[in-house]
């Protein structure tokens, strides 16, 4: 059967509604760029605003869809989940490429980066992020990788009259080619072991088998290391400082944030629910793997300085974190940790960075510890919104950070996985160190004459972006029900159907 | 009420405080005093309202359905079965009348302040602190989960913290803040344990263990999870009491108060009558159905009460700073109030609680104006004679002295003679304990004229005296709204008959049905017993207020000659305040101290130093390692990407799939 | 099941033999005579100028670079094609915005100038 064009109806308007933030977004990439031919350098913050309007209605459908996937289904003939968990991640990855839109225009000015195809590149990696989060077949999944991966690769290069960035760029792509390599051989063994590429089907035909194939088991293994090296989860994770360090600030505050979301949306959505039956045979290896990044992320955070290194290896640690959630499979409370985790990092990663953003000089990054001493003496705001970031991240009560650990550690105790919130805890405990190395930096008086990093006035946007992840990560700390309870409905809604909480 | 009310009144009570800490704090700098002195006292005072309309509701609401108790917001929980704290309040008649008192004094002690700080350039600081202790003990009287009313708790010890130490120039300042909190933190931890207790034994009826700390549900679950008089809810009660005693002043956590002065006045009186000491009493009413189940624990409450009682009355007579005297005072009056919540009497303690509240921040706000106006001298051996430029504060300061006393009419009167005539016929020993309360009656007669004869009567003794001048409206009309209610209030909430046992009286009307709700209250003394008990304490009372006149008024006989033929070693007790910082000294700080010198010259750098730093070094070390392999080229990212892969493929094929 | 493809071993086994045992045997039976023309790039006889790694425009990767994009592109069109009635008239749309968006690209391409030789 060549293409089964009798099943598919036409138009397909439920389809086409289930991909409209997508379409959205997609539209106005396109738009972007013609606007950027005719929009002259200096109103280039007009194309900001376009983004940020097309976001917010990519955000309006993303809510409206959270409703209306009440009842959730597959679209495109199977490849697509029109489900809740897909839109609370799609929320996520909006709020976060909103928020970084929001901080550019200031940044890229000073920098002197400021061109049109910026704002173009991030929807475009935005939907690609999008379409990962929803995507319910392997195709699918290789096509929203790439589409990020692509756009994420020139931005990362976009600082282009400079090495680091370019090395940035060159690296991230050889990397990300060859991660992509072992996706893609992933996928293919699991093909061939299962006959399926779409994840429904590839569950029920796992249903009978007992799970020990070694074709299908090394697909898994394979599929699993390309995810690994996406969410930048040791022993993948060696691109993630260079790259970080290397990109333009604001582009690292997007990646750092959404890449993560979207790949773990993906992740647990094949590992967790599609592979659901042999879940015995793989989270040893997420839980060592986890360790793995714990350890690694948050030993060699502690002898770093610089900010964005020292926030790379932490994001690696944070990677290791969310992991415990897909270790603990099938238990629900870990896919629903792991979203909580997947929300607070997201609003105080994006933050932290975009601390770095605000200040950044001009034609110069803020980078290294000494560019951040005495902060609190000239910016007290910011170095208090930068404090705050860092005891989120260091799980400190009542930031998100807090409830996220909280909640994914409670989860490997339920699952009778002690070792994992052990190992959890233990390591937390060495990341307070450097976190609260930075605060204390910031905190220390500069001596007389001595000179201060020549950091940037924070405009009003640069202000409310910080306003806004700082209320994000207070609300995940005190409010929790809000997003505790959006993910456990998105948990109950996920497709391959999950095993219901109890 | 119906709980979307409630829960909408609930959060604003709370939300206007927060709204105005952080207001002060924030934009209080840039806007500078006039903004600050709108916003400190009126968020308080939007309170107020609010506070008013629950009280409406609460009586408004039918017998029944006077308590209401709403989730505001699901805090932590991790499915079902599992541990939950929710964000509770509770609106009923105890609590209404709680933040009655709260808000409303607050309310005027704020607009007092106004005033009072005048002249102080962190009045942004003040009033941020002030809002924020008000919200502290908004949220410990509402919370209705016990994880919440600890929180509000511990707010509370952080907000008297940073106000105690307020003037933190002054050395002497800062160390009466670190005390302060140091004891609170005594009775914080004395609370957590009991909660940390309570949660594991708490069980239904059917055996099941119950995950939370919710108010209602272990109050409804106490009689199914302790036996009556057994040794667990003794010590639950008898450590919720230790955390009541530090917030209260009580023997033996009472030592902070009177260092306490330190602070700005009217920070004493927001601590001495809206907030903060009032906590304890409050506490254990909110518990009287554990305290119900453990009469040993409730018996010990009782004793303690009465003993500080006496003991802060006779260390007040000898004191010499005014805010110290006053202070001793409340230390007094708290005492007969945990006497009276420990004797079962919760309705009788609430009611001192109100009257005291409006009568000692009259009396801290008047002896304010007298400070003020004496350039902040305290000491009242150079006060005297203030009467003749100062009437208007003089007669507010007598109406309070009146009402402390116990002088018939006076609102402390009432409520006073209500309490001690429930000690007469219950609680351990009756009626032994209520003739001790007749003794602190002299004892509060004494010392509360004493003060007002000293202060306002004889001879100015310093030049300044002379140049005094009466206090600004602003500091003026607070303290007169106070003295009427301090006169008034009896007489509304009672006539004098009812005393005599002619029918409940408002107060109790309100409050009883909360109390006889799960427990079995003090029972109410009989007609004859009253009235023969409110003949006494009345006696006593002007006992004591004419022997204080005759000392230190008219000077017949006079009272130094009479302190002279006591015991030397009796004044000296009160005098040093029963050497209580002195035994502290000797007993806990010293050897503490000692201890502390031993850690740091011996353990300190050899194991604690030692082996963090050991540790540190490790992970240093480690981290360094790591960092090699971190060497900037692709191919051997990639070699290793791929070798990990083929680990990963190796062990997959021979070990998993096997 | 992982028995099914031994086939497939044992025919990659073959092929790895066959080409090193051909080169092996080639150097073990054959005359070896070396002189320095010999040794020189095959250039039909004619000795080398200049080295055969020579730079190009960077223009050249740019334009065969767009050419392969649009060219790839635009095979879409032929699956397309071949059930372009059972699709009607939605096919139809579906397309026109597809060569749309290859038209706006091509567009974008142009204004950059990513289409000029000379800089």
């Amino acid at each position: 059967m060549l293409l089964a064009t009798q099943n598919l109806q036409f138009p397909p308007t439920r389809d086409l509604i289930g991909l409209l933030p997508e379409l959205i977004l997609s539209g106005a990439f396109v738009i972007l760029l013609m606007l950027d031919l005719v929009t002259p350098p200096s109103r280039r913050s007009l194309l900001a605003a376009v983004s940020l309007v097309a976001l917010a209605a990519a955000m309006g459908a993303v809510v409206w869809g959270w409703f209306d996937a009440d009842h959730a289904r597959t679209i495109y003939a199977g490849s697509f989940a029109y489900d809740r968990f897909g839109r609370f991640v799609d929320g996520i990855v909006i709020a976060s490429a909103a928020l970084t839109v929001a901080i550019s225009p200031d940044y890229l000015n000073r920098r002197g980066l400021h061109f049109g195809e910026y704002y173009a590149l991030i929807l475009a990696a935005t939907v690609g992020m999008m379409l990962l989060a929803g995507a319910a077949s392997l195709i699918v999944i290789f096509l929203g990788i790439e589409l990020l991966s692509i756009s994420l690769y020139i931005l990362s290069g976009f600082a282009h009259t400079e090495t680091r960035s370019q090395e940035a760029a060159l690296k991230y792509l050889l990397l990300g080619g060859f991660a992509s390599g072992i996706l893609l051989y992933g996928m293919a063994l699991i093909y061939g072991a299962t006959g399926h590429t779409q994840l429904t089907l590839i569950k029920q035909s796992l249903a009978g088998s007992s799970g020990t194939d070694p074709l299908f088991l090394v697909g898994v293994g394979l599929l699993f290391v390309g995810f690994a090296f996406k969410v930048s989860a040791a022993p993948f994770h060696w691109w993630t400082p260079d790259v970080y360090q290397g990109a333009p600030t604001s582009v690292t505050t997007f990646m750092s944030v959404a890449t993560k979301v979207a790949a773990f949306a993906s992740l647990i959505r094949v590992f967790t629910y599609t592979f659901a039956d042999s879940t015995d045979k793989w989270t040893g290896i997420v839980a060592f793997v986890a360790i793995i990044s714990m350890v690694v992320g948050n030993v060699a955070a502690l002898t770093q300085t610089s900010l964005k290194r020292m926030l790379a290896y932490s994001g690696i640690a944070q990677a290791g974190y969310i992991l415990i959630g897909v270790a603990v499979s099938p238990d629900p409370l870990g896919t629903v940790g792991s979203l909580y985790y997947l929300a607070a990092y997201a609003a105080t990663n994006l933050g932290a960075f975009a601390v770095i953003t605000v200040l950044a000089g001009r034609g110069e990054d803020l980078d290294s510890y000494d560019g951040i001493r005495g902060l609190a003496y000239r910016r007290p705001y910011t170095a208090a919104a930068m404090a705050f970031f860092l005891f989120s991240l260091g799980g400190f009560p009542p930031t998100a950070g807090f409830f996220a650990k909280f909640l994914v550690f409670s989860a490997a105790i339920h699952a009778h996985a002690v070792y994992l919130a052990l190992w959890g805890i233990g390591t937390s405990v060495i990341s307070i160190f450097y976190y609260l190395r930075v605060g204390l930096l910031m905190y220390t008086r500069p001596k007389e004459g001595e000179e201060t990093y020549p950091w940037a006035r924070t405009s009003l946007a640069g202000g409310g972006v910080l306003a806004a992840s700082a209320a994000g990560t207070l609300v995940l700390g005190i409010l929790v029900f809000l997003i505790y309870t959006a993910a456990v409905s998105a948990q109950h809604g996920v497709l391959p159907v999950p095993q219901q909480l109890a | 009420m119906n709980g979307t009310l409630a829960g909408v009144l609930g959060t604003l009570i709370l939300a206007f405080p927060l709204a105005g800490c952080v207001l002060c704090a924030l934009l209080g700098p840039r806007y500078g005093r006039r903004f600050v002195n709108w916003v400190g006292p009126g968020v308080v005072g939007l309170s107020f309202l609010v506070a008013l309309i629950v009280l409406a509701q609460v009586v408004g609401a039918p017998e029944h359905s006077k308590s209401t108790t709403v989730e505001i917001w699901n805090w932590l929980f991790l499915g079902a079965g599992n541990l939950h704290v929710g964000v509770d309040l509770t609106l009923d008649p105890l609590s209404t009348v709680m933040i009655m008192v709260i808000c409303g004094v607050g309310f005027l002690i704020h607009l007092y302040s106004v005033g009072y700080m005048e002249h102080d350039p962190g009045i942004a600081r003040f009033f941020s602190y002030m809002n924020l202790f008000i919200f502290s003990m908004l949220l410990l009287v509402l919370a209705a989960d016990l994880v919440i009313l600890i929180i509000g708790w511990a707010l509370v010890a952080l907000s008297s913290y940073l106000l105690i130490g307020y003037w933190y120039e002054r050395p002497s300042a800062v160390l009466a803040a670190r005390k302060a909190f140091i004891t609170q933190v005594i009775g914080d931890v004395a609370m957590i344990i009991a909660a940390a207790m309570l949660f594991t034994s708490l069980h239904d009826a059917g055996g099941h263990r119950i995950f939370t700390l919710s108010l209602p549900t272990i109050f409804a679950n106490a009689s199914s999870s302790f036996s009556h008089g057994g040794p667990l809810i003794t010590g639950i009660c008898a450590l919720l009491a230790i955390g009541a005693f530090a917030k209260s002043a009580q023997f033996p956590l009472h030592t902070w108060l009177p260092d306490a002065m330190e602070g700005p006045t009217p920070v004493s009186a927001l601590i001495h009558a809206a907030t903060m000491v009032t906590a304890g009493v409050y506490l254990i009413a909110r518990f009287h159905v554990l305290y119900d189940l453990a009469p040993v624990a409730a018996g010990m409450v009782a004793c303690v009460g009465i003993g500080t009682a006496v003991m802060a009355g006779v260390i007040a007579l000898s004191q010499v700073d005014i805010k110290r005297v006053i202070a001793y005072s409340t230390m007094s009056q708290i005492g007969l109030m945990i006497f009276a919540v420990g004797i079962g009497a919760y309705t009788a303690g609430m009611y001192h609680f109100v009257t005291h509240a409006l009568f000692k921040a009259l009396l801290f706000m008047a002896a304010g104006n007298v400070i003020h106006a004496l350039a902040d001298e305290q000491d009242i051996r150079l006060m005297g004679g203030l009467s003749a430029r100062m009437r208007q504060t003089e007669v507010a300061f007598l109406a309070g002295s009146f009402a402390l006393a116990g002088i018939p009419i006076f609102a402390g009167w009432f409520s006073k003679e209500y309490l001690l005539g429930f000690g007469a016929v219950s609680g351990p020993l009756s009626p032994l304990l209520y003739l001790v309360g007749i003794g602190v009656n002299v004892l509060t007669g004494l010392y509360a004229f004493r003060l007002w004869a000293i202060v306002f009567r004889g001879e100015p003794q310093t030049a300044r005296g002379y140049a005094v001048h009466e206090a600004p409206p602003v500091m003026l009309w607070p303290v007169l709204a106070l003295a009427g209610l301090s006169t008034l209030t009896g007489l509304i909430i009672q006539w004098p008959i009812q005393i005599l046992g002619g029918g409940a009286h408002l107060v109790s009307g309100f409050l009883d049905p909360v109390f006889a709700a799960g427990g079995h209250p003090a029972g109410e003394p009989g007609a004859g017993v009253a009235a023969l008990a409110l003949i006494a304490g009345t006696a006593a009372s002007l006992v004591g207020v004419g022997g204080a006149l005759r000392l230190w008024l008219w000077h017949q006989p006079d009272a130094q000659a009479v302190a002279s033929r006591v015991p030397r070693s009796l004044t000296l007790l009160s005098l040093h305040k029963f050497y209580f910082d002195e035994l502290y000294d000797a007993v806990l700080v010293r050897p503490t101290r000692a201890a502390a010198q031993t850690m740091r010259r011996v353990v300190e750098p050899g194991v604690m130093d030692g082996w963090v730093r050991g540790l540190a070094d490790v992970f240093a070390g480690l981290s360094l390692d790591f960092r090699s392999y971190q060497s900037g080229l692709i191919r051997d990212y990639a070699s290793y990407m791929i070798g990990a892969t083929a680990v990963g493929v190796v062990v997959i094929v021979f070990v998993i799939a096997h | 099941m992982l028995s099914d493809y031994a086939p497939i071993l044992v025919f990659l086994g073959i092929c790895v033999a066959f080409g090193v045992g051909v080169q092996a045997l080639s150097a073990a039976v054959g005359p070896r005579k070396p002189t320095p023309e010999k040794e020189l790039p095959y250039e039909s006889g004619i000795v080398p100028l200049e080295s055969a790694r020579r730079r190009f425009s960077v223009s050249f990767y740019v334009t065969a670079m767009l050419f392969i994009i649009f060219d790839v592109e635009s095979i879409f069109l032929f699956p397309w094609a071949t059930i372009v009635r059972d699709l009607k008239i939605f096919g139809l749309v579906e397309m026109g915005i597809f060569i749309a968006t290859l038209f706006i690209a091509l567009i974008y391409v142009w204004a950059k100038g990513a289409l000029r030789w000379e800089f």
